[in-house]
């Protein structure tokens, strides 16, 4: 399925995951890598590292090497620096707040889930424990995300 | 020892007043009496004067009618005598008979019948004599028959009367034979025949004797000097015609000048009728109704000397005088009778007043020396004039020494100005009486407080005397009423400690208010409130802000000083003996120790142990009182210092509580941290497993080998993660629960069983581990201590980084303070931005390193444990990192001396 922003673009999607667990960073690179719609994921594993991908410092001071995400996959529980955090400093960033930023976390609890909107986070997902609930959520992320959503540029 | 008189003197000054009074009663007395006297006089004159006029009046009217009745008679008699006559006059019976009897005088008939004719005439007529004469005067007949020769005053007349034919009167005449007084009345005897020419006279002699002189010669009523004299005027003269009461042989002889106009014959001759007043032939002052007897030569005069006259005047004056004496008299002795009444009263009154006086005196006196209360007698300029024994013995003097003195001498010198005041207000009449409590000064120099009431006493002017003043000693009240006020002080101070400690938050608080409290209470300038930590050395926890601002030590140096003091000097005494200590000459005590460089000086000091369960656990210091501190200020701050320790024991205990909560929060919070993160953190490889077991299947259905070995792989080491977190689980809980025995242990060997733990991670990184050499003796659990430095040195070695002289370095720091352990390594450091967190539970700064990241936290629980702090220190990544902690509840202090304990091991 191809929407009119690919239409017109042709260019894949630069999706910024942050995410300390590698396996949990695998299942989300399987799954987007499954997606026809061309896309990038790049991978973080701290909060310190996302913010400098984001405002091209420390490993990624090259520009070109840290081009600018159309979303953002934020996992809340990270070393270094929170989620919490790095969701609040996109968000109040007049540059980054337009980059939707989708926390996904195992994390159901209920006050996460109000920070995160408090926060101006754009989605929160759960991961479930359930493999095929995952799977299905992982397309539907995919599906939404990717195909659906429209990105300003 | 009292002079009788001063007082006596002092009281009748100015007494002698009453007796201008009786001069003056006196006076008046003397005035009534005068006005009476007068009045008296007056009345007695007046009615004297109307008597006399009344009885002048009444006088004249009695001569008067005495007078007039005689004239009246007089007349009357003239009337009849002439009336006798004219029977005979121009009687022609009588005529022709006597005719007859001339022309034949022997004719016995006829003159038998005029015998008889003239015996009748002269019986009946009463005539003395009856005498016919005929015209040649020749008596032809007489009754009684007498051959007296005719007077020659008859004869005189004899020939007028023939001649006239009328009848005459003759009036007094002297018989020239017999020298007797006669009147006679001469009547013609008329012949009718012959032309009424005279035969002869009848001659009707009268004898005055027989009527005239009696008649004329009495009066109404008897007196003395009265009497009734006719007069004739002869010439120039004047004859008295009949006898006189008080001159002899005076009828027609006795004669006056017409001159002498004082006889009232003379004034009624002269024309005067009435009452006259003259002198009579005596020269005596007479009163006289004096008439002229008309019809006739006669006037007439009914005279009373005036003596007489006046003598019942007289004698009434004289009564008057005499009842107007008596009644002056009476007026006088009533007036003398009175003022000695009056006198003797004023002097019975001076004398009882004196008496009286006396009495008082002696009352006064009596009631002055005697009275227990102090009395004085103050002259108006404040000198002590007299003084009674009580007053003297008050102040520790004798009353001779005192009343040498002014007020201003024995009264304290705050309170002069005020009893000053008062004197001046009294003295300026504001008031009459005042009363004030002051301060006087013993011999001695105490104080002695007294009740003071005054009055000013005045002389009869109104000027001021003196002042009489009591004294009561009321030092005993005063002094009951201080510690009253003491006690109520220190029970208010104690209650606000009580209070204090409700309110405020610390426990500092409550020690900087009972501070204050200690202050005010004993007067004192500064002071410190401390306590003995458990070092067993003294901290301050409050000490007196002044105390700051002059001293003059640096305030760094002197933060310093209040924490962790030695005990030593004159308060360190307090806290040995456990005794309160009160020192008012600091400088000399034994135990002095002299003071820092800038401190205040001392003049005095105070202190009192803080003791709880019969320990002592700290104490109250107070210094600088401006008087010296008595047992009374120990007193009242120890039995402070039990309400403090109460209040301090109590905030303590809430703070201990508060801190308990706070813990108990802490570690419900970090529970629920825990819980959350467990919870995650078990979930996520969770998550990983099913996730990659649905890949799995999926893989193995496709045979993706190199999928599957991943995802067996993520499986593996998502399980491996659980399982390792669930036995640090275990073991983070296990710490809160299981307490190990404690022992004395060295820092040796605990770094030793640490390394020991940690040896292969060690070797496999080649870092070399330097331990110094400070040997130190802990006191605790001693796997859970020596975890604290496993877990420190696992971590550094986790985090050499890319370090190639991996080195850890770990040892003790004496400060002095603190003991603060170190573990220092040369290894990646931790980004500052990072720090905050290292403690975190299952914070890993690095996710790529193997751990749950619960070890520092772990570290943190057990040195918190042991009441101590760790922070970790690190300039930044590749700067090696420092971990530095203190473990003061494993450091045992037997005395102040930490060293001893090392030579005491295994104890």
């Amino acid at each position: 399925m191809e929407t009119r922003s690919e239409q017109i673009k042709g260019e894949p999607l630069i999706i910024l995951l942050v995410e300390d667990e590698p396996a949990h960073a695998e299942i989300v690179r399987r799954n987007f890598a499954g997606f026809r719609m061309a896309n990038r994921l790049v991978h973080v594993a701290d909060g310190q590292q996302a913010l400098d991908y984001l405002y091209h410092q420390g490993e990624y001071g090259e520009p070109a090497q840290s081009p600018r995400p159309n979303l953002i996959l934020l996992d809340l529980r990270l070393p270094k620096v929170d989620g919490l955090e790095i969701l609040e400093k996109v968000k109040t960033d007049p540059d980054l707040c337009c980059i939707p930023v989708v926390v996904l976390t195992t994390s159901s609890a209920e006050a996460d889930m109000i920070k995160a909107y408090k926060n101006k986070a754009n989605s929160y997902l759960v991961k479930p424990v359930d493999f095929p609930q995952f799977m299905t959520m992982m397309e539907a992320l995919g599906y939404y995300w990717l195909a659906w959503n429209e990105y300003p540029y | 020892m009292f002079h009788p008189t001063y007082l006596t003197s002092v009281f009748s000054y100015k007494m002698n007043t009453p007796l201008k009074k009786d001069s003056r009663s006196l006076h008046v007395l003397m005035a009534v009496f005068i006005i009476v006297g007068t009045g008296i006089i007056a009345a007695g004159y007046f009615y004297y004067l109307d008597y006399r006029n009344r009885y002048q009046t009444e006088v004249e009217r009695r001569l008067t009618a005495i007078s007039e009745m005689k004239v009246s008679e007089l007349v009357n008699w003239r009337k009849e005598r002439l009336g006798d006559a004219s029977g005979f006059y121009g009687n022609e019976a009588f005529a022709s008979l006597v005719r007859r009897y001339f022309l034949n005088p022997a004719a016995p008939e006829v003159q038998r019948q005029l015998w008889i004719w003239l015996s009748k005439i002269q019986v009946f007529y009463s005539y003395d004599l009856v005498l016919l004469l005929d015209a040649r005067s020749v008596p032809r007949m007489s009754v009684p028959d007498t051959k007296e020769p005719v007077s020659a005053d008859t004869l005189q007349y004899a020939g007028i009367v023939m001649r006239s034919g009328q009848i005459h009167f003759q009036d007094f005449y002297r018989d020239g034979h017999n020298q007797r007084i006669y009147l006679s009345i001469m009547v013609p005897i008329l012949d009718f025949q012959n032309n009424n020419k005279a035969l002869g006279i009848l001659v009707l002699r009268i004898d005055p004797e027989k009527f005239l002189y009696p008649f004329l010669n009495s009066w109404p009523i008897p007196s003395r000097t009265a009497e009734t004299l006719i007069a004739r005027r002869e010439g120039d003269e004047v004859l008295f015609l009949n006898e006189l009461r008080f001159q002899k042989d005076t009828a027609l002889k006795l004669r006056f000048p017409l001159t002498n106009k004082e006889l009232p014959p003379v004034k009624a001759i002269l024309g005067q009728e009435g009452v006259v007043e003259g002198r009579d032939y005596r020269g005596v002052p007479v009163i006289a109704a004096v008439r002229a007897i008309p019809d006739s030569p006669w006037f007439l005069s009914a005279r009373m000397d005036k003596e007489e006259l006046y003598a019942p005047l007289q004698q009434r004056l004289w009564l008057m005088i005499a009842l107007v004496g008596v009644l002056l008299m009476g007026a006088g002795a009533g007036a003398v009778l009175i003022w000695r009444r009056q006198s003797l009263r004023f002097y019975r009154d001076q004398y009882e007043t004196a008496a009286a006086l006396r009495e008082n005196e002696e009352r006064f006196r009596t009631i002055f020396e005697r009275s227990t209360v102090g009395k004085s007698l103050t002259a108006t300029d404040g000198r002590l004039l007299k003084i009674n024994h009580a007053f003297a013995d008050m102040l520790g003097y004798t009353t001779g020494e005192m009343e040498k003195m002014s007020f201003a001498e024995i009264t304290h010198p705050d309170d002069i100005p005020a009893s000053r005041e008062c004197i001046r207000s009294v003295l300026a009449g504001e008031r009459t009486v005042y009363r004030l409590d002051k301060r006087y000064l013993h011999k001695s120099g105490r104080i002695i407080h007294a009740d003071v009431s005054t009055t000013l006493f005045r002389d009869a002017d109104g000027s001021p005397l003196y002042l009489i003043t009591s004294v009561m000693d009321i030092t005993d009240r005063i002094t009951t009423d201080e510690a009253l006020l003491r006690k109520n002080n220190l029970l208010a101070a104690m209650s606000d400690i009580f209070k204090e400690a409700l309110i405020s938050k610390t426990s500092d608080d409550v020690a900087r208010l009972c501070l204050t409290l200690a202050q005010k209470l004993t007067d004192s300038n500064i002071g410190f409130i401390g306590e003995i930590n458990s070092s067993g050395r003294f901290d301050t926890i409050a000490l007196t802000d002044p105390g700051w601002g002059k001293c003059v030590i640096p305030k760094t140096d002197a933060a310093v000083m209040i924490r962790n003091m030695e005990i030593r000097g004159i308060w360190g005494q307090v806290i040995r003996s456990g005794a309160a200590l009160i020192a008012n000459h600091p400088g000399t005590h034994p135990d002095s120790v002299g003071l820092p460089a800038g401190h205040p000086p001392l003049t005095s000091f105070l202190g009192v142990p803080l003791v709880h369960s019969g320990r002592t656990i700290g104490m109250i210091s107070l210094a600088n009182k401006e008087h010296d501190y008595t047992p009374d200020d120990q007193e009242m701050v120890a039995n402070l210092s039990i309400a403090f320790i109460e209040a301090l024991m109590r905030k303590r205990a809430e703070e201990a509580l508060r801190e308990r909560e706070e813990d108990l929060q802490v570690k419900n919070a970090e529970l629920e941290r825990f819980t959350y993160t467990i919870s995650h953190d078990l979930k996520s490889p969770l998550v990983t497993v099913k996730t990659f077991l649905g890949y799995l299947e999926k893989d193995l259905a496709e045979a993706d080998a190199g999928r599957i070995e991943q995802d067996i792989n993520f499986i593996r080491t998502a399980a491996d993660k659980m399982g390792l977190l669930l036995e640090e689980l275990l073991e983070m809980s296990r710490i809160g629960r299981v307490v190990n025995p404690a022992v004395n242990i060295t820092l040796g060997e605990l770094v030793n069983d640490a390394l020991n733990a940690v040896a292969g991670r060690i070797a496999e990184k080649g870092v070399a581990v330097q331990v110094s050499d400070e040997t130190f003796t802990l006191y605790g659990d001693r796997s859970r201590l020596a975890e604290i430095w496993q877990n420190l040195v696992e971590n550094a070695v986790k985090f050499m980084g890319d370090q190639q002289a991996p080195r850890i370095e770990i040892g003790v720091e004496r400060q002095e303070q603190d003991t603060v352990f170190y573990v220092r390594d040369n290894g990646m450091g931790i980004d500052p931005r990072h720090q905050a967190r290292a403690f975190n539970l299952f914070e890993k700064l690095d996710p790529k390193s193997d751990g749950t990241g619960i070890g520092l936290s772990l570290v943190k629980q057990i040195v918190e444990i042991y009441k101590g702090t760790i922070w970790l220190e690190s300039e930044g990544i590749g700067r090696g990192t420092s971990f530095r902690f203190t473990l003061p509840g494993a450091i045992k202090i037997f005395d102040k001396n930490a060293e001893a304990l090392d030579t005491k091991r295994g104890e």
